[in-house]
């Protein structure tokens, strides 16, 4: 035997089919009965965006999982799916707004997710977790709040707030670590353009590279800081 | 019987670092460093970090500077056997002082050095494993085909982070003696991970890794084996590589295998035993 290889002699090699790395994003929506009308069609309107702009990204598709839970009352509307296969639900308001217990819900669903992860070798990014609002809690909070000071603290997640300009923003900053952004008028389809270009952005993230992200509160962005 | 290895390696560049225009940032070599009694074979894959400027130049240094304290330790008569914590970190305190160095030249950080370093050492009787951070070596036991992971990489809780030879304050490695001969290896970075380890079982599938091998175990040379390192560089950027892998090509992946001992060292074609540093390729 010489060393005239006639064909590509690593064409039979079996490689592995490993499963993706992902890169969970939780979404804790309100949907009281505040939000009715124009909010609640444009926040809708904005899932459906931000479906289309993950779909349409191949990496993305594959490692970002979308999970939400919705608050009046808190309602697990999509435990955590590859964005591929995710469908944008048509969100509906009802009640009041148990933000706490929609924040713990959350972050619990979180905890199992990452286990999961673990239990099949999936690696993950550090997840994501969005609250968007336009009232205030109609429940205890504060056991909420401590739960995301200490996620950030050990960098289990990164949290963000965002309410509508009705929005209690004075506890939204005591449950935030960093500030809460006030959302421009009923801009929630920039929102989730700026979610699913940021999101995109991470999963294609390489060892220790610093993902530089497009300010959400510049200018022309769809916030301002509450 | 004399016994000696023979080997093939490459790299080939990630779509992302083309795009980035990032020069590919895996280094490997692979030396055979002749014994009394008889060759070892020394090979090393170091991965810079992504983010890290002068990550390129970290991998090079860790490869250059262990391959470089390695044969002196084992001309000398150092043991494989008998390496341990202490010589181990003599050695990578030594990679750190020449990036130190190195950075200070530059006017930049020794994080921006940044860099993983997967060893392995291996003769008839013994196998020495040096590893920090991700990428891996896979090991078969002699004449089975029983293949396994002496040290699995390490990754942090999240995905791409790891660790590096200029972690602060103490770069962090593992140590990893095998008691049991082996005859055939195979060292790799992080991009190549995912194709060839079974996360889920935490295994290296004897199927595969036999596969691979199989070229290099029906070649009767010595030493490196050019024209199936271009093949495996051929096949690293291939398509079909591309369309296993869920990053669709955005990582780099560096690739050494080695078989050995060989039949007669006098037989066969002998394309080279000196050291070789592998290109990358886009």
């Amino acid at each position: 035997m010489t060393d005239n290889y006639e064909q590509q002699p690593f064409d039979a090699v079996p490689l592995i089919d490993n499963p993706s790395q992902r890169c969970p994003c939780l979404l804790l929506l309100d949907v009281s009965g505040s939000m009715s009308g124009r909010p609640i069609e444009e926040l809708n309107a904005g899932l459906v965006l931000l479906k289309d702009e993950l779909s349409a990204d191949p990496l993305a598709s594959k490692r970002v999982q979308v999970g939400i839970v919705t608050f009046g009352p808190v309602e697990t509307v999509t435990d955590f799916i590859d964005a591929g296969q995710w469908n944008a639900p048509v969100l509906r308001t009802k009640g009041d707004t148990p933000m706490g217990a929609a924040i713990e819900r959350g972050l619990q669903m979180l905890e199992t997710q990452k286990s999961i992860y673990k239990n099949y070798g999936i690696t993950h990014y550090r997840p994501w977790v969005f609250l968007i609002t336009d009232g205030g809690p109609t429940d205890a909070w504060q056991n909420a709040a401590r739960l995301v000071h200490e996620g950030e603290a050990n960098k289990k997640f990164k949290f963000f707030a965002v309410g509508v300009e009705t929005a209690n923003f004075d506890v939204l900053k005591q449950i935030s670590v960093g500030d809460p952004i006030a959302l421009k008028g009923l801009r929630f389809r920039d929102l989730f353009a700026w979610l699913s270009s940021s999101l995109s952005s991470v999963s294609h993230s390489n060892v220790g590279e610093e993902v530089k992200l497009e300010n959400p509160v510049a200018p022309n962005g769809w916030g301002s800081i509450a | 019987m004399t016994s000696a290895w023979r080997w093939a390696g490459a790299c080939a560049i990630g779509t992302s670092h083309v795009r980035a225009n990032l020069e590919c940032q895996d280094r490997a070599t692979c030396l055979i460093v002749e014994t009394g009694p008889g060759p070892v074979a020394v090979a090393v894959v170091s991965d810079g970090a992504g983010s890290a400027r002068a990550a390129a130049q970290g991998a090079s240094i860790a490869c250059m500077e262990f391959h470089r304290r390695a044969a002196l330790y084992l001309r000398s008569g150092g043991a494989l056997g008998k390496i341990d914590d202490e010589l181990t970190a003599d050695w990578i305190d030594l990679i750190r002082e020449r990036i130190y160095v190195a950075a200070n030249f530059a006017g930049l950080k020794p994080r921006d050095y940044a860099a993983t370093l997967v060893a392995l050492l291996a003769n008839n009787e013994h196998c020495t494993v040096v590893h920090i951070g991700d990428g891996a070596a896979v090991v078969r036991k002699h004449q089975t085909q029983e293949w396994s992971v002496p040290s699995w990489p390490f990754h942090g809780e999240y995905a791409s982070t790891t660790r590096f030879v200029t972690d602060d304050p103490v770069a962090r490695f593992n140590l990893v003696h095998l008691e049991s001969a082996i005859d055939r290896f195979a060292i790799f970075s992080d991009g190549m991970e995912n194709l060839v380890l079974d996360h889920r079982e935490k295994s290296a599938p004897a199927a595969l890794f036999e596969r691979l091998l199989q070229p290099l175990v029906i070649w009767e040379g010595v030493g490196r084996n050019r024209t199936l390192s271009r093949h495996l560089r051929d096949y690293l950027g291939s398509e079909k590589v591309c369309n296993a892998t869920d990053d669709v090509c955005e990582s780099q992946r560096c690739l050494h295998y080695v078989f050995g001992p060989a039949p007669e060292v006098s037989e066969g074609p002998r394309e080279g035993r000196g050291r070789h540093n592998l290109p990358c390729r886009g």
